[in-house]
């Protein structure tokens, strides 16, 4: 899935740049989030985090370009007839 | 060309999206001048689920053979489609059609990433919208899923869309953010 071993630790970078900037920009002063409220954030971050880490990875792009070539809603060819 | 058989749903995060509408039920309907609907309640999930997941449900006469492939991401995928959906809600339930319009109209943003392409204006016109974030594979099964989160812009924007949510939960006072 991934050429670079180190995509899905960036991915976990980009989480905790995402997480960070979430918590800050939604929690109000009377309401701070406890521990487990603030890992859900980064958990739930590590998935577009991921995604962006997978941006520099030229795996997901090559299969990108790989899946662009065919058409999968072409119609199917009818079965050829046993000989 | 792999088969498209099964009913894997492609797209996850249409899930999370559809939850965030109903989570906005009250400022839509309000802002529509409409009886207003309480967030995530069961009236808001439900019609806003229904209404979202609507244009998917073209796979259905797909999948029972009475329409080809090229059927999805046609006309249950046009603008004329969402206003006619929420032309037919409103003398029954106006809360219903403006959330149904704005479930359909965001279906459709959220698609917009696919190479597939959205026929926004069908049947006035046969031209398809895609950003081209992500190559489309298939309107179902297995592969279609898999292959569409091999690729980066899928979770980024899906998985993105999971972060809004728990954002919503926080605000809203939603297990476990109560």
């Amino acid at each position: 899935m991934f050429d670079y071993r180190r995509t899905p630790y960036l991915g976990l970078v980009y989480a905790a740049a995402i997480g960070f900037a979430v918590t800050y920009l939604i929690e109000t002063p009377d309401r701070p989030l406890t521990l487990a409220q603030m890992a859900i954030f980064y958990v739930l971050s590590y998935l577009p985090g991921l995604g962006l880490a997978m941006l520099s990875d030229p795996a997901p792009g090559r299969a990108k370009a790989e899946y662009l070539k065919v058409d999968y809603y072409a119609p199917k060819e009818p079965a050829r007839p046993a000989e | 060309m792999p088969p498209q058989k099964g009913w894997t749903a492609v797209q996850v995060g249409h899930v999370a999206l559809a939850v965030t509408i109903a989570s906005f039920a009250p400022e839509i309907t309000g802002a529509a001048g409409v009886p207003r609907v309480k967030a995530l309640s069961v009236e808001s999930l439900v019609v806003v689920f229904l209404a979202h997941y609507l244009p998917n449900f073209d796979v259905f006469p797909i999948k029972l053979g009475w329409a080809t492939d090229r059927f999805h991401c046609s006309y249950s995928h046009s603008l004329p489609f969402a206003v006619a959906v929420a032309a037919a809600l409103w003398p029954f339930n106006p809360s219903w059609a403006v959330l149904a319009l704005v479930s359909l109209v965001l279906h459709f943003v959220a698609d917009s990433g696919s190479s597939v392409g959205l026929p926004l204006l069908l049947p006035f016109s046969k031209k398809r919208f895609s950003l081209y974030l992500w190559a489309d594979t298939g309107h179902s099964g297995w592969f279609a899923f898999k292959s569409t989160y091999q690729q980066a812009w899928t979770w980024v924007t899906e998985g993105g869309m999971f972060v809004v949510l728990a954002a919503r939960f926080y605000q809203l006072r939603v297990w476990p953010f109560n």
